[in-house]
């Protein structure tokens, strides 16, 4: 009889103890791959040992539920807890596999780093504070560079690099350095393309071939000076301090340019273009916009009042018209 | 104005400098706030200048010494004609052994560094083109900053350095050596058979650079090691700035060097080679002493151990190739052990280095690449020392001879899958000779069974096959150690975890032959009894070598797991190593022709097995193993 109420109990999983309940969170939900599962049970069995006053055995369940609905679910919300439970805890299941333990440390850290993730994500285009971020995370990533990824076998990252934590290391020491060349590439073009240079050996190393492209090319063009055109100073940075306007040129320009011992860079016959720094371009562009504006408004005037007098025109016209039956 | 022991300028001079400041800012080569404090700075000293002219008894008395003292000129060409120059070679631009001064300008040099043989005038006539552009780049700098003529005080020295000379020389040096941040990455110590393998060719760039492309090099080097430059570099720190340039130039010259003779190894290279590394160490060990920074202290200090082992080993190579009688194996085997655990401290040193791991990660990989090297080596020492215990073999003769067979095997895709071969046939040869037992299952009670069991039979018996078996021979297999998930229940899905073995055939690199032995295979018993059981090989049979490396039999079953995963649920996967199971090739003859089989005490073997047959029964008959 109380065989077959046994079963009733472990087919149902109700009126299970704790330990029955810890055990069933392990067959019913971690073998069978099914990770929410075996949350809710070890949530259940967590509850039930803090009930009987097993606290140790009630934090193991504590943390493998959050573990397991992190994985399940990818949610990063409870990561603070499980690593606060984690740490009361000297070891716990390897994911997975119910007989083998891991140490907490390598997990912990891990999941330190997930966190820190899991911020950047919502940072959108705040960029100090990504570079603070990713400057966290490489940091993180770097004290645990010789232990292998834990989670990311489970939880992918969105940016394609869970091979190891190396590769992690590099991927955000190569943002971190991206950002900060963001922050100081208008005060200082030189040390923000130093700072290209190194987000490139970074993705380099992680083989972000999109990142690399984009940040080899920016390092190009921050690297070219040109002696502005107008004012005759030298501006450091493609695009960036200064940029290449179309002008009439001539070899005579050039010619002149290499008489006087001047910059000949400064000219492109090829493609008619002379360099311009952003402070005389833009000036020259608002000066320009203000002068439009300037003709816009005194022509938006004279049009007013021409469509004032057409109005009017066409008010007489109207009342004309209305007359002309009567005259008929 | 006094600084130092500086005496005041002429007015003229203040007037000319002013005069250059007015150029140099309508050329647009210094900014406006550059412009106006030079410009404030000359004021005042024009300012200063009646008090001087006052005193101009004063300037030849003892307290006032000339602004650029005579033991550090400024232009030592114009003052010095007969100067002690520093001569570098130039082809490689690394610093020449001139012992003797006086020596006669005709008689040939060689560089000890990239083996070039010049003569003394050709070297000086280098060094003076090289200076003469120093000479042209120097001037622009410091007229750059506002100053003209051959006489600078101190100060100006020390604002022009830190402002100009340095920065500027560092972006330089920075630009040139950023493509090539990855040196340490490269495998310093390598046998020829390598050199083609992937993460293994010397750099091109550097080959390159070793080959006298150079210019730019020796250019960055000449004006990073100038004495003009020194003079400028009057702080401490700025010395030592300095100093970590010259550094990382003069790495850069030996690297290039190495990658160059590497790229044809022979007992002149290593020799070549050995120069470079001790100068690359020595620039290490010089460097440690001044470093206040712990982090880049450990790196130095790790490529220091490095270097040492590349020495011990580099050592080893240069005494076997030289040496024209045999060489003793048990003594090299020791010379080896001590490389490579020199080797191993390095590796252990970058491990825990704290450096940016931008420069440890590429130490780390280069030091793990010596290490394969070095084991390459090992391994066929270890074998030929197996060879000649029972008859007399020259070294470099059994060397080609086993590297001709290790490459009939298979297509050797990394260095790790080359030193993997040389283990694994090592591994064999003491197994038969009775030196070193190996997991095997002397089970051949299958054999007749199987034969008939795949024994092809007519009706009427009248076509039917006859088995015979033509070669015995023993088989690797990779076994690994499995945990699955057993799923029991329909309604009530529970899942239990099970043992079982994958076993991968170890002689099948193209097409991977996986077999899997779960909880309720009757093998599985005999076969992790057997993983236990170490024995040695029997002379009589054929024992091949497993050609398939750890990460390439794990590949394999990776894919088969992943395959399977719906099915098996496979918790974790742990290789435990290669076993050796019995199987004979058979030959089927019938009326209607004759077919060849392999078969295995597993059901899953490789069926092109005849040229590794061959190859492995010539190889050790050959030497009588």
């Amino acid at each position: 009889m109380s065989g077959i109420f046994d079963k009733v109990r472990h087919t149902t999983g109700l009126g299970l103890n704790e330990n029955e309940l810890y055990e069933r969170a392990f067959t019913r939900g971690v073998l069978l791959h099914d990770f929410k599962k075996a949350a809710d049970i070890f949530q259940d069995a967590a509850r039930k040992f803090s009930e009987s006053g097993n606290q140790a055995m009630a934090a193991q369940a504590s943390a493998n539920s959050m573990l397991y609905h992190y994985l399940a679910t990818g949610q990063t919300n409870n990561l603070s807890a499980l690593i606060q439970t984690l740490r009361g805890l000297q070891q716990i299941e390897s994911i997975g596999l119910p007989g083998e333990m891991m140490p907490v440390e390598p997990l912990c850290a891990e999941l330190d780093c997930r966190m820190v993730e899991a911020i950047i994500a919502q940072a959108l285009d705040d960029v100090v504070r990504l570079r603070d971020l990713h400057k966290l995370a490489s940091a993180k990533f770097q004290a645990i560079i010789p232990h292998s990824l834990i989670t990311y076998a489970y939880i992918r990252s969105g940016d394609g690099h869970h091979e190891n934590t190396e590769e992690r290391y590099f991927y955000h020491h190569g943002m971190y350095q991206f950002y900060e060349a963001m922050i100081r590439k208008d005060s200082d073009p030189s040390a923000a393309a130093a700072d290209l240079s190194l987000a490139m050996q970074s993705f380099r190393r992680c083989n972000d071939q999109s990142w690399l492209q984009k940040v080899t090319t920016l390092l190009e063009n921050w690297r070219i000076s040109r002696t502005c055109w107008i004012c005759h100073r030298e501006m450091q940075g493609f695009e960036l301090h200064f940029s290449m306007c179309r002008a009439n040129v001539t070899p005579y320009t050039q010619h002149l340019l290499e008489v006087l011992h001047q910059d000949n860079s400064t000219v492109n016959l090829a493609s008619t273009q002379i360099a311009v720094c952003n402070p005389c371009g833009s000036m020259v562009t608002f000066k320009a916009a203000e002068e439009a504006d300037k003709v816009r408004q005194e022509l938006t005037a004279k049009l007013e009042h021409a469509y004032t007098l057409i109005k009017n025109l066409e008010s007489r016209v109207r009342q004309l018209e209305r007359r002309t039956p009567l005259v008929k | 104005m006094r600084v130092g022991n500086e005496q005041p300028m002429e007015k003229q001079d203040i007037h000319a400098i002013l005069d250059s400041l007015d150029i140099q800012i309508a050329l647009g080569k210094i900014d406006q706030l550059t412009y106006n404090a030079l410009k404030q700075k000359w004021l005042q000293m024009l300012e200063n200048q009646p008090l001087a002219e006052a005193s101009d008894n004063l300037a030849q008395s003892s307290i006032i010494a000339p602004l650029t003292p005579p033991s550090t000129p400024l232009m030592q060409e114009q003052k010095q004609p007969t100067t002690i120059e520093v001569l570098a070679c130039p082809r490689c631009g690394a610093p020449a052994n001139i012992s003797d001064v006086a020596q006669d300008r005709s008689q040939p040099i060689q560089c000890l560094f990239c083996d070039t043989v010049y003569t003394l005038h050709q070297g000086q006539d280098n060094t003076r083109k090289l200076k003469q552009e120093l000479k042209a780049w120097l001037d622009q700098m410091i007229v750059s900053n506002g100053y003209a003529g051959n006489s600078i005080d101190v100060n100006a020295r020390r604002f022009i350095f830190s402002e100009s000379l340095y920065p500027t020389l560092k972006k330089d040096i920075d630009r040139r050596i950023e493509t090539f941040e990855n040196i340490a990455e490269a495998p310093i110590v390598q046998v020829k058979e390598t050199l083609t393998l992937p993460g293994y060719r010397p750099d091109p760039r550097l080959i390159a650079l070793g080959q006298g492309d150079n210019q730019w090099l020796k250019t960055l080097s000449t004006r990073v090691s100038a004495q003009q430059l020194q003079d400028f570099a009057i702080a401490p720190d700025d010395k030592r700035k300095l100093q970590q340039l010259q550094l990382r130039i003069l790495n850069l010259i030996y690297y290039a060097n190495i990658a160059q003779h590497l790229a044809t190894p022979g007992v002149t290279s290593y020799h070549v080679v050995r120069q470079n590394v001790i100068a690359l160490q020595k620039g290490c060990q010089e460097g440690i002493e001044d470093i206040v920074n712990e982090p880049y202290r450990s790196y130095l200090t790790t490529l220091d151990a490095r270097m040492s082992g590349n020495i011990q080993m580099l050592d080893l190579m240069i005494s076997t190739s030289d040496r024209e009688q045999n060489g003793v194996p048990e003594t090299m085997l020791v010379q080896i052990d001590l490389a490579i655990n020199q080797l191993e401290k390095a590796r252990q040193l970058a491990l825990t280095c704290t450096y940016n791991p931008l420069y440890t990660v590429p130490l780390q990989l280069g030091i793990q690449k010596d290490i394969v090297s070095a084991h390459i080596f090992q391994a066929i020492v270890r074998c030929y020392e197996v060879v000649t215990r029972t008859r007399s073999e020259e070294f470099g003769s059994f060397y080609e001879q086993l590297i001709n067979y290790i490459y009939g095997l298979t297509r050797i895709e990394t260095a790790d899958h080359l030193l993997w071969l040389l283990i694994s046939v090592g591994r064999v040869l003491m197994a038969r000779t009775g030196d070193a037992p190996i997991p095997i299952l002397m089970d051949w009670s299958w054999l007749q069974t199987t034969v008939e069991s795949h024994r092809r039979t007519s009706t009427f018996g009248f076509s039917s096959e006859t088995g015979q078996v033509i070669r015995q021979h023993f088989h690797p297999y990779w076994a690994a150690k499995l945990h699955y998930t057993e799923v029991n229940g329909i309604l009530d899905k529970q899942g239990s975890v099970r043992e079982g073995l994958l076993l991968i055939d170890a002689t099948s690199p193209n097409e991977a032959i996986v077999v899997p032995l779960l909880s309720n295979t009757p093998a599985l018993m005999t076969l992790q009894m057997a993983l236990h059981n170490f024995n040695f090989l029997d002379k009589q049979v054929v024992s091949l070598p497993a050609l398939l490396t750890k990460a390439m039999a794990e590949r394999a079953m990776k894919a088969y797991t992943n395959q399977h995963q719906s099915e098996l649920k496979v918790t974790t996967v742990r290789t435990i190593g290669v076993i050796y199971l019995p199987a004979a090739a058979i030959q089927y003859t019938s009326k209607k022709g004759s077919r060849a089989l392999i078969l295995s005490w597993l059901n899953g073997v490789n069926q092109n097995l005849d040229n590794l047959l061959v190859q492995t029964q010539q190889f050790l008959q050959k030497y009588g193993i």
